[in-house]
C-alpha cells in the first residue's frame, strides 16, 4: 500500500511537471519578479538599504536576498524549475512529434480525418484506379514527394511539408537549457576582474571584481600607449585605444606586439580576455619656466608628479596640484615650495599669457611652457568557459523559435473507397499553424481536385 | 538636411491617412478607405526614403561622423514609428480592413509627432561604445519586434472592443464601426500571428544584444535594466504563446495578456531610459 501511494505520488508529481500549468506560472514568476531588480538598487551594502527602506525593509531584502536578487535562491530556485519544467515536458513530447513526423501513419481511419480541421468529401462515378492517376499528379505538383498505397480496400494518398518545423519548439527548449548550462560554466569556472596599466608599465597581476584579491596573469602584459581619438573639431572621443604587448618570460610574444584593443575589439591570450574599460591621468610632466623675482637669469626645469625637484639655489619643488584645463585657459598647477631655510611656500604656474600668479611671498615667477601627460589604460580581464555554450544555446534559440513560428508542419490525405455507384472521396488535411490561410488553400485544392471528377454532394 | 523634410512629409501623410481613415470608419465609404490607405503607403515610401538619406547623409558630414541612423532617440523613435506602420500595412495586405490603421496609424502618429516636438534631429557622432557593426542588426531586430508587438496590441483592443459589444453591451456608436472590423476569430488569429512574428525577431534582438555586449562589455548579460526588461518581454510573450496552446485561456484573456506584453515592451523601450540607470543612455 505504501509502495503504491508513493507510485501516484510521483506519477502526479512528474504530470505536475511537465504540465503547460507550471510552464506559464513559472514564465509569470520568472517575468514579474525580474521586476523587482530593475526597481530596487542592485549591489548595495545592507546598511544602505536600511537607510533607505528602514530596518524592516532591509530584513526583507537580507532573507530574500533582494540586494542581488538574480542570484538569489529563489530566484535560482525559480530557474531550475523552469529548467525542469522545460526538459519534462519536451522528453514527454518530443517522441510522439518524432513519430508522426518521421513515421507518420499515411492511412488513417475515416473517423480520424474526418475529425481533421480541413476536411472535404464528394462522390465520383469512376473507380479508384480511374481516378488515382489525376489526384496522384496534382498532389506531385503540390507537394512533392507523395506517397501512396491500398489498405483493407482503400487507395490512399499521403503527403506533408516542413515536417521539421515540429521540431522547433524543441530546439528552442533544449537551446534554453544549453544556454542556462553555458551560464553556470561561466560563473562557476569563470572570473572577471580588472587591470590599470600606466602606459610603459608591464601587468602580471590583475584584481577579482569582488572583493580585494588580486591574481595572477600567467603573463604579462604592456601598455605602450593609450589613446583618445576626438571627432573632428569636438571634443567627443571616438575612439579608446590601448597598444598592448604581451610579455612571456619578460619576452614579447611574435604578434601580439602593439595589438590596438579599443572598444568593440578585445584582446583574447590564452583564455583571457582584455576589454578596453576606462582611462585615466597616471602622472604628467610640467616643463616650466622659472624666472627669479630678485632678478637673475631665466632657466627651465622638468618637474614630475610626485617628485621633487630642486632649484640652483637650493629651493626643492613638488607638484600640490594639476588641473587640465583652468577656466578655459589651458593648463594650471598649484605649487609647493620648501626653503633651504625650512620655511616653505605656494605658487601657481599656468600656460596661458593672460594670467599672472599674484603671490607676493614667493620669490620665483613660475610659468608652464608644455605637459606631457601619461595615461593609464583600465582593461577588463575576464575567463568565460561557457561563452560558447551560450552562443550555440543562442543560435539553436534562433533557429528553433523561426522554425516554430514561421513555418508550420503541413498534412494532406486522399482516400479513395470504391462501392457500387463508384467511388467515395475523402479528402482531409491539417497544419499545425496557420490555420486561416491554411483552410483557404485547403478548400481551393478541394474544388481543384472535384473539377476533374463529377461532384455529387454527399 | 533634406531627409528632416522627408519625414516631415511622412507625418503629415499619416495624419491626413488617419483621418481619412476615420471618416471611412464613421460613413463607411470605401473611396476615403482606399484614399486613406494611398496616403500611408506614400507616407511609408518616404518615411523610409527619409530613414535611408539621414543615413547617407550622416557620411557626407565632416568629421566622419558617419552612422546607421538608429543611435539616439530621435531617430530610435523616428524607426518605431515606421516599423508600426510597417506592421500595419503587412497586416492590411493579409486581411484588407482599413479599420486597421485608426488603432495603428496614432501609435504611429505619437512616434513622429514626438520626434518632430524633440528638437534633436541633428546627426550626433557616435560615442565609442556604440562605433560596432552590431549597433545595426541590434536596434533593426528589436525595433522590428517593437512593430509587431505594436500591431499586435492594436488587434487586441480591436479584439476586447469586439467581444465587449458582440456580449450583447451597449453598442451605440460602435455599431456602423463594428461592421468594419473583421471577424472576432480573425482578430484572435491576426494577435496570435503578429506575436509569433514578433518574437523571433525580439529573439534574434535579444541574442544579438548579447554578442555585442560580450564584444564591448565582455559579459553577455549583465542584468542591466534595459537587458531585464527585455527579457521580460520575452517571457511574457513566451507565455502568450504557450497560454494559447492551453484550454480556457483564449480570446479574452490572451488579448489582455498581449496588451500587458505591450505595456512592458513600452516600458522597455521609454520607461528603463526615463526612469531607470543603465547602459543604454540614448533616452538621456
Amino acid at each position: 500500500m505504501n509502495s503504491e501511494y508513493f507510485a501516484r505520488m510521483r506519477a502526479s508529481l512528474t504530470r505536475g511537471l511537465r504540465s503547460l500549468k507550471l510552464t506559464l506560472i513559472s514564465l509569470f514568476l520568472l517575468a514579474g519578479s525580474s521586476v523587482i531588480g530593475t526597481i530596487l538598487p542592485q549591489g548595495l551594502p545592507l546598511s544602505e538599504y536600511e537607510r533607505r527602506l528602514g530596518p524592516f525593509g532591509a530584513r526583507i531584502i537580507g532573507i530574500l536576498q533582494l540586494s542581488d536578487m538574480y542570484h538569489a535562491w529563489w530566484f535560482l530556485g525559480l530557474l531550475g524549475l523552469f529548467a525542469l519544467n522545460l526538459a519534462a515536458c519536451s522528453l514527454h513530447r518530443l517522441p510522439g512529434v518524432w513519430r508522426q513526423v518521421l513515421h507518420p501513419d499515411p492511412a488513417p481511419g475515416e473517423r480520424w480525418l474526418q475529425g481533421r480541421p480541413c476536411h472535404c468529401r464528394w462522390r465520383d462515378a469512376r473507380a479508384p484506379e480511374a481516378l488515382l492517376p489525376e489526384f496522384s499528379n496534382i498532389f506531385t505538383q503540390r507537394f512533392g514527394k507523395v506517397r501512396h498505397g491500398e489498405v483493407r480496400g482503400v487507395v490512399w494518398l499521403f503527403a506533408q511539408k516542413q515536417g521539421w518545423s515540429r521540431f522547433g519548439a524543441y530546439i528552442t527548449h533544449g537551446a534554453i537549457l544549453v544556454i542556462l548550462l553555458g551560464g553556470m560554466m561561466g560563473s562557476l569556472g569563470g572570473f572577471r576582474g580588472y587591470v590599470t596599466i600606466a602606459e610603459g608599465q608591464i601587468a602580471d597581476r590583475f584584481y577579482l571584481d569582488d572583493g580585494r584579491q588580486s591574481r595572477p596573469l600567467g603573463f604579462g602584459v604592456r601598455c605602450d600607449r593609450f589613446a583618445i581619438e576626438r571627432y573632428e573639431n569636438s571634443d567627443r572621443p571616438r575612439e579608446y585605444r590601448s597598444l598592448l604587448t604581451i610579455l612571456e618570460n619578460g619576452r614579447a610574444v611574435p604578434g601580439l606586439t602593439q595589438v590596438p584593443v579599443r572598444v568593440n575589439h578585445p584582446l583574447r591570450y590564452r583564455g583571457l580576455n582584455f576589454y578596453q574599460s576606462g582611462y585615466g591621468l597616471d602622472g604628467y610632466l610640467l616643463h616650466l619656466s622659472v624666472s627669479p623675482r630678485a632678478g637673475g637669469g631665466r632657466f627651465e626645469i622638468d618637474v614630475p608628479s610626485g617628485q621633487k625637484v630642486g632649484l640652483p639655489d637650493g629651493t626643492s619643488v613638488t607638484i600640490a596640484g594639476y588641473v587640465t584645463d583652468f577656466d578655459g585657459q589651458g593648463p594650471a598647477a598649484g605649487l609647493d615650495l620648501h626653503y633651504p631655510d625650512g620655511g616653505h611656500g605656494r605658487a601657481m604656474a599656468f600656460q596661458s599669457e593672460h594670467l599672472r600668479a599674484g603671490d607676493g611671498d614667493v620669490p620665483y615667477d613660475f610659468r608652464i611652457l608644455s605637459v606631457a601627460q601619461r595615461w593609464y589604460t583600465g582593461l577588463q580581464v575576464n575567463r568565460d568557459p561557457g561563452v560558447m555554450f551560450v552562443w550555440v544555446g543562442c543560435l539553436l534559440l534562433v533557429a528553433g523559435t523561426l522554425a516554430a513560428f514561421y513555418f508550420s508542419h503541413q498534412r494532406w490525405w486522399l482516400q479513395l473507397r470504391q462501392d457500387q455507384n463508384g467511388t467515395l472521396v475523402v479528402f482531409s488535411a491539417q497544419s499545425h499553424r496557420h490555420t486561416e490561410s491554411f483552410a483557404r488553400r485547403f478548400d481551393a485544392l478541394c474544388r481543384e481536385l472535384q473539377s476533374g471528377s463529377s461532384p455529387e454532394r454527399s | 538636411m533634406t531627409s528632416f523634410y522627408l519625414l516631415s512629409f511622412a507625418t503629415s501623410a499619416y495624419f491626413l491617412g488617419f483621418w481619412l481613415l476615420v471618416a471611412h470608419a464613421g460613413t463607411r465609404r470605401e473611396a476615403l478607405g482606399r484614399a486613406g490607405l494611398a496616403a500611408t503607403w506614400s507616407g511609408f515610401v518616404v518615411h523610409a526614403a527619409g530613414i535611408g538619406l539621414r543615413w547617407y547623409e550622416s557620411y557626407r558630414l565632416p568629421g566622419d561622423v558617419g552612422h546607421a541612423p538608429f543611435a539616439n532617440f530621435y531617430e530610435s523613435v523616428v524607426f518605431f514609428g515606421w516599423t508600426i506602420v510597417l506592421a500595419y500595412l503587412m497586416a492590411d495586405l493579409r486581411v484588407r480592413r482599413r479599420i486597421l490603421g485608426v488603432f495603428a496609424l496614432p501609435l504611429a502618429l505619437a512616434c513622429m509627432g514626438w520626434a518632430q516636438l524633440s528638437g534633436r534631429e541633428a546627426i550626433e557622432p557616435l560615442m565609442p561604445a556604440l562605433r560596432s557593426r552590431w549597433l545595426t542588426y541590434h536596434v533593426i531586430s528589436c525595433f522590428l519586434a517593437y512593430g509587431a508587438f505594436a500591431m499586435s496590441f492594436c488587434v487586441s483592443l480591436m479584439y476586447l472592443i469586439r467581444a465587449r459589444t458582440q456580449g450583447g453591451g451597449r453598442i451605440g456608436i460602435w455599431s456602423g464601426m463594428l461592421r468594419l472590423f473583421p471577424a472576432i476569430d480573425v482578430l484572435d488569429d491576426m494577435n496570435y500571428r503578429c506575436v509569433a512574428v514578433g518574437f523571433p525577431i525580439w529573439t534574434v534582438g535579444i541574442v544579438t544584444g548579447a554578442a555585442w555586449a560580450n564584444y564591448a562589455w565582455g559579459r553577455y548579460w549583465s542584468w542591466d535594466p534595459k537587458e531585464t526588461w527585455s527579457l521580460i518581454v520575452w517571457l511574457v510573450y513566451a507565455a502568450f504563446l504557450h497560454a494559447r496552446l492551453t484550454r480556457g485561456w483564449s480570446g479574452r484573456a490572451t488579448a489582455w495578456l498581449a496588451v500587458g506584453g505591450f505595456a512592458a515592451t513600452l516600458f522597455c523601450y521609454l520607461g528603463v531610459n526615463l526612469f531607470l540607470p543603465g547602459l543604454h543612455s540614448y533616452g538621456s
